[in-house]
């Protein structure tokens, strides 16, 4: 009797339990599912609300409420981002990746067809003059220092996924990355330094004059045969000069703003400023590789400028004909109060 | 070739003079943008560093305002 008594609760409990099984078993064969959107008399209560894409069309962006301090994650989607993906992801790369690769195959067919700009009709006289003094060379080599670095970090955000990636792998990548950041953040700082110096001492030599027409037209002498006269910058000189300046100080404006995200600018601000930024990068590296090219491989004597600060009288008058007058006619001057920057410093 | 040098010298010294600079104003976000919802208790060295006061001061009545 006791043991009766003892196994009647669990008993009752296991039926309790069970009970609901035929039923959930059932579940699946229901000839109706159960509509939780139909109201008692048949209609859909949410068939009249607006949709995503009528509410993205209709307030221009999706936004809800948050929280948290960052009000910027209350928004959704919007617009601007939805093209700024597509230009960060498609554009971009193809934009930059054609402009690189175009002005690599323009100097390599350039250097196949016309090979290196030689003194061939004036030969060296070994008598030199100085054309960079030590502020200038040492300003030029820390910008040129840090736009590389830049530059090689920067393309690692555009193609660094797309090419490296799957050369080197995701840990080695993810390091990389992570140190090309940080670069990229603090070698921004020497070539504003850099670019600030440079449109300070060059800014009076690179203001266009009348060698400039003469000299784009004979296309700097390729079309004539002959050098075209140049003061201390000749017009290609010059179109390098303020492509520095005016991407440079893009570069700088829009990099500074990317390194204080959201301090000035909101979000759609933050995708103009990578608009500016990327596309300026692009076109200065284009343009730098050119720079490169003829003041290394391209043109015979032209590293001598930027590496000892002296060139040979014989380059300076075919490549500067103008300038050398200059800096001849400062050197006779009596009252010349700098002899050693001028050619009476020129020596054998 | 010394003025090369020179200059990639001076490029990184300025460098790592903006790293250090950077270094120490930078904020983490936990400090520079504090929750007033929450309050732990003890909150551990992984969440806000062994400095941390517990007191987020005027940052906290600030992000309140904001909301």
């Amino acid at each position: 009797m006791a043991l009766r008594l003892l196994l009647l609760p669990i008993a009752l409990a296991t039926t309790l339990m069970l009970s609901p099984l035929p039923a959930a078993g059932q579940h699946g064969q229901d000839p109706l599912p159960p509509q939780a959107s139909t109201s008692p008399n048949g209609a859909n209560p949410t068939e009249q609300s607006v949709t995503e894409q009528r509410l993205l069309q209709q307030l221009g962006k999706l936004e809800g409420r948050v929280s948290i301090p960052d009000y910027k994650a209350s928004l959704l989607q919007q617009p601007q981002g939805r093209s700024y993906q597509t230009f960060h992801e498609s554009v971009l790369p193809w934009l930059s990746g054609l402009l690189i690769v175009l002005m690599l195959a323009a100097l390599g067919i350039f250097y196949f067809t016309h090979g290196r700009v030689m003194l061939e009709d004036s030969p060296m006289t070994g008598t030199k003059i100085l054309r960079f003094n030590v502020i200038e060379r040492l300003t030029h080599w820390t910008t040129a220092t840090s736009f590389i670095v830049l530059a090689i970090t920067g393309l690692n955000y555009v193609f660094g996924k797309r090419l490296l990636f799957p050369l080197i792998g995701p840990e080695a990548f993810a390091s990389w990355t992570h140190w090309a950041k940080l670069a990229h953040n603090v070698m921004a700082w020497p070539f504003m330094v850099g670019l600030l110096f440079m449109v300070v001492m060059w800014i009076k030599d690179n203001i266009p004059d009348r060698h400039d027409v003469r000299w784009l037209r004979e296309a700097g002498g390729f079309l004539s045969g002959s050098h075209p006269p140049a003061r201390r910058f000749n017009a290609g000189q010059k179109l390098i000069y303020w492509s520095v300046v005016l991407f440079g100080l893009t570069l700088s404006g829009s990099g500074i703003v990317m390194l204080f995200p959201f301090w000035s600018l909101d979000i759609n601000g933050m995708q103009w400023a990578q608009y500016l930024h990327a596309g300026s990068a692009s076109l200065l590296i284009a343009i730098i590789l050119a720079h490169i090219y003829i003041g290394t491989l391209g043109m015979e004597g032209a590293y001598d400028a930027m590496s000892t600060g002296e060139v040979d009288l014989a380059w300076a008058r075919a490549h500067h004909s103008a300038w050398l007058d200059e800096q001849q006619a400062a050197a006779r001057r009596p009252d010349n109060p700098r002899p050693r920057a001028v050619p009476s410093e020129v020596r054998s | 070739m010394r003025v090369i040098l020179g200059g990639i010298a001076i490029s990184v010294t300025l460098a790592l003079a903006a790293g250090a600079a950077f270094y120490a104003v930078q904020t983490p976000v936990y400090e520079s943008q504090p929750l007033p919802s929450v309050r732990v208790g003890d909150p551990g060295d992984n969440l806000v560093g062994s400095d941390w006061s517990g007191n987020p001061g005027n940052r906290a009545d600030q992000a309140r305002s904001n909301n």
